[in-house]
């Protein structure tokens, strides 16, 4: 993944570093949960097969891509100078939109988590040659 | 953690006599160069030795040493320093790559060579305490079971792939090996090192117990000669290879008149394609023929039920790397 683009309304923003951060932390969560982190068990034992630091493939930091941060700021009254709750909510929209990209980027749409190589490889659109 | 004893040998001689001292005791004792496998594997309880003998105690044994040509590395070196080394940078490409590419800048710092090239498989059945052929049991839950990351040659009965990319990069470079046992040395050709499961399925090499490897030897490179090593991984760091390619060419006017292509993360042992080096021997590199060599590297490929997506992979992989020696 080369860029990331997230825009969020989170009514006033009080602290624009900390809540850029903030919004770049819960997106490489849904990345990652998209792109890489998986439970494998065996189906016989029921045993996890991918557990602990090294398995669950979590994202590093070379695999972040460029992410880029938006606010539109608005003040419906109720939060001090409008602010509302961020919270990860960065995280929710991101499987969704790395799942159209890949549709944009292969024409295929993915259904199954996480979107890895051997189910676009299986889904038809192939290696390019 | 099982309790264990360390032994912190002075030299060499008297770590194999550590070994062989505690297998006369009927202690299972087992030799140690940095320890970054090792010591996750016994927390695990995945292997139980009674006593580890270290050999990064000893001095000396990590010296890159060029003669005649020739250049000898010292097992118990870096893979940090290995891959930094400006010699082996120079002109055994493949190698300072391959040893760049292998986990992280901490595990580089600490990881040996010879450890690398050891390394026991990452299959996640035997990782996770099934008693499988690796673990001394008898049977491979990988065939009907989550086989994503498992073999498409060479495998059976057990299907593992062979983790280590210094290993693959020592085969294409026709490396040989040199193991010390108490009883004295001897030299392996790398590429006759690794066995096949069918050899013995709970062993991935010919180092028997108490033996420790000491040095590999590389030939003398001659002025043509370029490489590569190029490793394909599920994120960008951290990772065994999916599949990875180790590739060394003489190259005399534009022709290839010699070639050795060794492919990693497909087979339990590096796995060489010596057709496809017929195929480049003598002819001058082109994106078609690269393409006939991607063609002709998986012809023969048995994935299993999940690995299918190997072959389209490995077959643009080897093309890739190929065709940017045109």
């Amino acid at each position: 993944m080369i860029k990331y683009l997230c825009v969020h309304d989170c009514g006033g923003i009080i602290n624009p570093l900390t809540a850029t951060s903030q919004i770049k932390g819960g997106a490489l969560m849904g990345i990652g949960m998209a792109l890489h982190e998986d439970l494998v068990y065996d189906r016989r034992s029921g045993q996890p097969l991918s557990a602990g630091y090294y398995g669950a493939r979590i994202l590093t930091h070379r695999d972040a891509p460029e992410i880029d941060v938006l606010f539109i700021e608005g003040n419906d009254g109720y939060g001090l100078y409008g602010a509302k709750s961020m919270g990860e909510s960065s995280k929710v929209p991101a499987v969704a939109a790395v799942a159209n990209a890949v549709f944009n980027a292969t024409g295929q749409r993915m259904k199954d988590l996480p979107i890895t190589r051997d189910k676009i490889v299986a889904a038809g659109a192939g290696v390019r040659s | 953690m099982k309790t264990f004893t360390n032994a912190s040998p002075k030299d060499l001689a008297q770590a194999l006599t550590f070994v062989k001292q505690a297998h006369a005791d009927g202690k299972a004792a087992v030799l140690a160069g940095g320890g970054s496998d090792l010591l996750g594997q016994m927390k695990e309880r995945i292997v139980t030795p009674d006593g580890l003998v270290r050999l990064t105690s000893i001095r000396g044994l990590d010296q890159v040493k060029e003669e005649k040509g020739r250049v000898t590395i010292g097992g118990l070196i870096t893979l940090d320093a290995l891959s930094h080394h400006p010699l082996i940078r120079r002109q055994y490409a493949v190698l300072a790559e391959a040893a760049q590419d292998v986990a992280t800048p901490q595990i580089r710092n600490v990881a040996t060579l010879a450890g690398n090239v050891m390394q026991r498989p990452w299959c996640w059945y035997y990782r996770n305490g099934f008693k499988c052929f690796k673990a001394g049991g008898n049977t491979c839950y990988s065939v009907s079971g989550e086989n994503q990351f498992h073999a498409i040659f060479g495998g059976g009965p057990s299907h593992i792939v062979h983790p280590s990319d210094t290993a693959t990069a020592l085969v294409a470079l026709n490396a040989k090996f040199r193991i010390a046992g108490s009883g004295g040395e001897r030299v392996v050709a790398a590429q006759e090192f690794f066995t096949l499961p069918t050899v013995n399925a709970a062993r991935e090499n010919v180092l028997a117990d108490g033996e420790a490897l000491v040095a590999v030897m590389l030939p003398a490179p001659p002025a043509g000669m370029r490489s590569t090593y190029h490793k394909i991984m599920d994120r960008e760091a951290w990772t065994h290879a999916v599949v990875s390619a180790a590739v060394v060419l003489h190259i005399e006017k534009g022709v290839c008149t010699q070639a050795r292509v060794v492919l990693g993360g497909v087979a339990p042992i590096p796995w060489r394609l010596p057709e496809v080096e017929k195929l480049l021997t003598g002819q001058k590199m082109t994106p078609e023929l690269a393409a006939k060599a991607g063609e002709m590297a998986v012809a023969g490929a048995k994935p299993l039920a999940k690995n299918g997506y190997k072959v389209p992979l490995t077959q643009a992989m080897v093309k890739r790397v190929l065709a940017s020696f045109a």
